[in-house]
């Protein structure tokens, strides 16, 4: 409550299955396609439970990661903190939330949460 | 062997818990929640509450319980390092509580769970609520 | 040609050489025995004879050839002989006979006399001597040429029949040769003359010549004595020669006389023979008789006759067969005609039961379709009732649906308001709950406030309670409005149910009330027909008891015609019976 809230400049916002992940647009390089059987690049709808499909590469210079749509805003945003009990949530990928229309949006930072998926898929 | 402190007696599924009155923030009534990527079960989600993120912890789901009631009531409880929310399918108020007080289990959550006490509203496990929640921040 | 023309001509002349010859002999033998010959003179008088017979033959010969040239041709004529020619043959034989006399006269008649002339002129004996050679030819003559017509006419009866055989009918050959008449008389008298004629002259010439010789001697003798011994020798010396010449003569007449009677007999035998086997029913069996003169025309008359008589037999066979034939198949024709009649009875009174049994129905058409008329009026008058009840019933049913479309109306009046009526209870619901909350927290404070906040805690959990009491009644209430929701909801399905169901039966009731007014056109409809039937049906009663006594008439006709058929099927039997009569009296001829 009382540390410092950051303002978000971009952001990618994506859409898995019926839920939203955030990544913060300056850690995003790439947009691309990608398909089953294209290429293993790690599933974000792993995280939910949901089986692989269809949809957008989002990558970094580090790795990527497939969700299933995306959109960018641009509008700055408070990047509301992590709660104390998940700080080591999601493999120290999740770097705080953002209020959409009343709705919290976790944001993450790409590499981890490719790197959180690699292993959770191993 | 009373505790002359008050408690916050509520249910969860068909079991009764109660935390110390001073660590329950209020009782609060729940929007709808995101849920986190990767959390576990029990973890139901966030949500936000005077700009802040709350956890929710659905305490039938963490003991194993049978889990048949959805409730859109929680109590929220503050430790130092910050607050989480604790699904309620029914509060019954403050009490006073009576002994025993022995911890319940050694290991797990049961290490943090203690009793079996005595409220007017029956049987209550009383919840320690920072070692509560490292377990829960560990366990994340 | 035919195999039996070959040397006919020839056979047939052969009889005339073979009396000339015979005729020559009596000759000899009666002129050696009656003519006192001077010695030396025979062998001359022999010369002459020799020659003149030759002559004679040769001539003889040549006449009679000459008449039966067309004979000769057809012998040697090849391919098959022509019928005129044939007839032309018949005709020539017919007339041989008459030829052979005549020709055998006139050289028995020349060639005595030049024999005789020839003697005299030859010898230089006493004329009369030749005068009696001559004699002796003529008297001779109509003897010979007698018997060698006698002979070659029975030779010619049987060329004729050979040449006829060639290809002649007995018509064809009657008309070959025509009957003569009065010829038979002449004959006979020829006959007659001959016969008697030349044994008397001969006779008479021996006695006068014989009595002139004894006369001779014995007017030689010098006395009486000696003349009387040269009388008695002389009547015992030339008896016997006399005798033998005698005999002889008699020999050759009596064997004129039996070829006479036999060439006259012979055909009248023949002809008895066929009236007898006419008589006894063989007709056309020996074919001709052929004969001559009188004799001739009663077998040709005979033989037209039977021909007349085969073909009127055969006419009268063909009659009768065709009668028979006929009646056999009018016989056929009557039983085929008869069954067909019986059929057609068969049939007519079957049709008649048929018309009849029709008549009946008729009758029963009519009582029904009276029944069915009175049935009509009923139906018409059920329809017209059914109609207005219908009507009735529609108007009920439109305001069932009417009272219908109100209830459900109200009832979704009811449900919105009871929706209301659940929005608010929600609303206080939500009060409540907060309030709760509120409640909750509250206490929650005045519990931490310690005891400065058990009062304001006590307070707090009162309104808690009351809050939790509301909460409670909300609910029971949430419960009875979802029971009334269920209960409205049910009632408008229901009252929907019920419209539907109304208009349905509106719509039901609307089609039986068209259905009915259709009936009731169509029981209008079937009322008129049905009077109209009525009427038709009594009008065709009457028609088929016309129809059933006309039937009962045709029938009554038709057994009328079978007697009438019965009675004429006996006649035929009667005409059969005739014809089969007339059959076998015709059958007694046997025509060949």
């Amino acid at each position: 409550m009382t540390e410092p809230i950051d303002q978000l400049e971009g952001l990618v916002l994506c859409r898995v299955g019926d839920h939203r992940i955030a990544f913060p647009a300056s850690n995003v390089e790439q947009i691309s396609e990608w398909a089953l059987g294209d290429r293993p690049v790690p599933q974000a709808r792993a995280a939910f439970s949901l089986p692989p499909a269809n949809g957008r590469c989002v990558e970094d210079g580090l790795g990527g990661l497939v969700v299933d749509s995306l959109e960018i805003a641009s509008d700055p945003l408070p990047l509301l903190p992590v709660p104390a009990m998940l700080l080591g949530a999601v493999g120290g990928a999740l770097r705080g939330f953002v209020l959409l229309a009343d709705q919290l949006c976790p944001v993450l930072s790409v590499t981890e949460f490719a790197q959180y998926l690699g292993r959770s898929k191993a | 062997m009373a505790d002359s402190r008050g408690h916050l007696v509520f249910a969860c599924g068909e079991s009764l818990y109660a935390v110390p009155a001073e660590r329950a923030q209020e009782v609060v009534s729940l929007p709808p929640l995101t849920r986190v990527p990767g959390a576990p079960a029990h973890l139901l989600g966030v949500f936000a509450h005077r700009g802040e993120v709350i956890p929710v912890i659905d305490l039938a789901m963490l003991t194993g319980a049978k889990v048949d009631q959805v409730s859109k009531r929680a109590v929220l409880v503050r430790v130092a390092r910050g607050g989480l929310a604790l699904i309620a399918t029914r509060v019954a108020g403050v009490s006073v509580l009576t002994g025993p007080f022995d911890p319940l289990g050694a290991t797990g959550i049961q290490a943090h769970l203690s009793g079996p006490a005595t409220a007017p509203a029956g049987q209550v496990a009383v919840i320690e609520p920072e070692g509560f929640f490292e377990f829960l921040a560990r366990g994340a | 040609m035919s195999a039996g023309l070959q040397g006919l001509h020839r056979w047939v002349t052969t009889p005339s050489a073979v009396s000339g010859l015979l005729g020559a002999s009596v000759a000899v033998l009666y002129a050696f025995f009656t003519i006192d010959l001077p010695a030396g003179t025979l062998t001359p008088l022999f010369l002459c004879l020799g020659i003149f017979a030759t002559l004679a033959l040769l001539a003889g010969h040549w006449q009679e050839q000459r008449g039966l040239q067309t004979v000769k041709k057809l012998a040697a004529a090849a391919g098959p002989p022509h019928k005129e020619h044939l007839s032309e043959a018949v005709r020539e034989l017919a007339q041989l006979p008459d030829l052979t006399f005549w020709v055998t006269l006139g050289c028995w008649v020349a060639g005595a006399v030049g024999i005789a002339l020839s003697y005299a002129q030859a010898t230089v004996v006493d004329w009369q001597i030749a005068a009696r050679l001559a004699f002796l030819g003529v008297a001779l003559g109509p003897l010979v040429a007698t018997l060698s017509y006698l002979q070659v006419v029975t030779r010619t009866r049987t060329a004729i029949g050979r040449v006829a055989a060639a290809g002649l009918s007995a018509q064809d050959v009657i008309a070959a040769i025509p009957p003569v008449r009065m010829q038979l008389q002449r004959r006979l008298m020829i006959y007659a003359a001959v016969a008697v004629g030349t044994p008397l002259m001969l006779v008479t010439d021996m006695v006068v010549r014989r009595t002139e010789q004894v006369f001779a001697r014995v007017l030689a003798q010098p006395n009486p004595a000696a003349q009387t011994a040269t009388l008695s020798a002389e009547l015992g010396a030339g008896g016997w020669g006399l005798i033998l010449v005698w005999a002889t003569v008699l020999a050759v007449v009596v064997i004129c006389a039996y070829l006479s009677g036999s060439a006259l007999g012979a055909p009248m035998r023949a002809l008895a023979e066929k009236t007898r086997a006419i008589a006894a029913g063989k007709l056309g069996g020996s074919g001709l008789v052929p004969s001559e003169d009188e004799i001739w025309g009663a077998a040709a008359g005979f033989t037209s006759l039977e021909a007349q008589l085969v073909g009127v037999v055969t006419q009268l066979q063909e009659a009768g067969q065709k009668i028979q034939r006929t009646t056999d198949e009018l016989g056929s024709s009557r039983a085929k005609h008869d069954r067909g009649a019986n059929d057609q009875t068969a049939a007519l009174a079957q049709t008649s039961a048929t018309t009849e049994e029709l008549a009946r129905s008729a009758k029963q058409i009519a009582g029904n379709a009276t029944q069915v008329a009175a049935l009509a009026s009923q139906t018409l008058d059920a329809a017209r009732t059914g109609k207005n009840n219908a009507d009735q019933f529609y108007v009920s049913i439109l305001k069932v649906r009417e009272g219908n479309q109100a209830i459900a109306d109200s009832v979704v009046k009811l449900n919105k308001r009871v929706q209301q009526v659940g929005r608010i209870v929600e609303f206080i619901d939500g009060i409540a709950d907060k309030s709760d909350l509120l409640a909750l927290n509250a206490e929650l404070e005045g519990n931490k406030a310690g005891e400065v906040g058990r009062g304001f805690s006590l307070v707090a959990a009162e309104m808690r309670r009351l809050a939790e009491s509301v909460m409670g009644s909300t609910r029971e209430i949430i419960g009875l409005i979802h029971e009334v929701r269920d209960a409205t909801n049910a009632a408008v399905m229901a009252t929907e149910a019920g419209v539907k169901a109304s208009d349905k039966g509106s719509a039901l009731a609307r089609k039986v009330s068209e259905g009915l007014s259709d009936i009731l056109t169509y029981a209008t409809t079937t009322a008129d027909a049905v009077q109209r039937i009525t009427l038709a049906t009594h009008q065709q009663e009457v028609g088929t008891d016309q129809l059933a006594q006309a039937m009962a008439d045709i029938l009554q006709s038709t057994k009328a015609g079978q007697g009438a058929s019965k009675k004429m099927s006996t006649a035929n039997a009667d005409l059969q019976a005739l014809a089969t009569e007339l059959k076998l009296t015709v059958g007694r001829f046997e025509v060949s």
